[in-house]
């Protein structure tokens, strides 16, 4: 059972794929780049972004993000190409500084309500699947679970990753993703970013 | 505050491209006055018009809300459908979404039928999801038989069957969209799991 991470440190400017090659664009084209160790949207404005990690998982996975500004960013499961992703995009000020979990299916997007609790500087997001039902999906923060999602059949199969609709500067930092079950992630200590974790 | 379930048209926001409900407020979408602030969840016809929400609502708020022309409030959930008029008010409003409605007969409970559609949402769902695009976007339509539609609509129709698990040798070329997604719908409710019939966000939850 895989669990990826990425701490996002690297050289500002490096588009995300540039910075490793199992970053891939969702299809927006709208690539996400390193400022300042942390990970943020290329183009300023309101984009759509989202990028998920081309390892293999299973169709239970969970991706994680802490977001560190502005809005809108968060973790991404289920991630393919052709602009198909469940998303959980947090905006730390504006919009009423909640999160908003929701898919993204054929480029439009769909909140699955009106937004969740405050979140605040430096939350980490989390979108799980359950471990037995597919359809049903959980969002956490800080390891809280806050909402449960079920019916969620749309998308199935996919990745993890990251997502993003940038009004602002939206940042986050501290990526991980993997199985649901497949223990914690283990941070590369030879420099190289991401590496695998199996127990 | 009382939580109502609704039919209520879905918004195609451009620009962002975001699918939002009509009168409730979002993020990129004000409300009607009266409801701003509103709790909601839902759970929509995927790119389609017609959406199944659920709302904390007060008593004037649930009266503007259900008073406007294009939103339906759904009876209580065990209630049964009294009459022919109220049963051609419920298929009038499916079948204008191009939801399946001749099933629904007088006697029925809402919850019953309310449950069928969801799992016609499910199949829906996922299928647009596959061809990445409306599926009632004008090349198809509720009165085409099968082997009218499409070819490769036709061959995801199939392979969405299949991945739901469901019996798909009923389907045969002479087989119309409508009684294809009945046939479905109702081996879905018996083989989903039953959390499918529950519409859950924003802190509220109904199930159905």
């Amino acid at each position: 059972m895989a669990v990826y991470t990425d701490s996002f440190t690297g050289v500002d400017g490096t588009d995300l794929p540039d910075h490793d090659a199992n970053w891939v664009d969702a299809g927006d084209a709208r690539p996400l780049e390193i400022q300042s160790n942390e990970v943020t949207r290329v183009t300023p404005g309101g984009n759509f972004s989202g990028v998920f990690y081309n390892q293999t998982f299973n169709s239970k996975h969970y991706s994680k993000l802490k977001i560190t500004a502005a809005r809108f960013i968060g973790p991404g499961i289920r991630m393919a190409t052709g602009k198909n992703y469940y998303y959980c995009n947090g905006a730390i000020t504006g919009f009423g500084s909640k999160t908003y979990p929701g898919q993204y299916v054929a480029g439009t997007a769909t909140d699955w309500d009106a937004g969740q609790a405050l979140v605040g500087d430096n939350s980490v997001l989390e979108l799980r699947v359950d471990a037995t039902t597919e359809g049903t999906i959980y969002y956490y923060d800080d390891g809280v679970l806050v909402a449960t999602y079920t019916g969620k059949t749309a998308l199935t199969g996919g990745r993890p990753g990251i997502t993003c609709y940038g009004v602002d500067d939206p940042t986050g930092d501290d990526w991980e993703g993997g199985d649901v079950g497949g223990g914690t992630a283990v941070q590369d200590m030879l420099g190289m970013g991401i590496i695998p974790f199996a127990r | 505050m009382t939580v109502h379930l609704y039919v209520l048209p879905v918004l195609h926001l451009v620009d962002p491209n975001y699918n939002v409900p009509k009168y409730l407020p979002h993020r990129f979408n004000p409300a009607l006055v009266g409801l701003e602030n509103v709790p909601w969840a839902w759970e929509t016809y995927l790119l389609e018009d017609i959406a199944l929400l659920i709302a904390d609502v007060t008593d004037p708020q649930h009266t503007l809300l259900s008073g406007q022309a294009d939103v339906i409030a759904v009876p209580p959930l065990d209630n049964t459908i009294a009459n022919a008029t109220a049963r051609n008010r419920v298929r009038t409003v499916l079948e204008a979404a191009s939801i399946p409605a001749g099933w629904v007969s007088v006697g029925m409970t809402y919850r019953q039928v309310v449950r069928l559609v969801i799992c016609m949402f499910q199949f829906h769902n996922r299928l647009v999801a596959r061809l990445q695009r409306r599926l009632f976007d004008g090349s198809v339509n509720l009165d085409m038989t099968v082997s009218q539609i499409p070819a490769g609509t036709r061959t995801w129709l199939q392979d969405v069957a299949g991945e739901f698990g469901l019996d798909y040798s009923g389907v045969a070329g002479a087989t119309t969209l409508r009684d294809l997604l009945k046939l479905l719908a109702d081996q879905m409710s018996g083989l989903l799991d039953p959390s499918i019939f529950q519409i859950a966000g924003a802190g509220l939850l109904l199930n159905l």
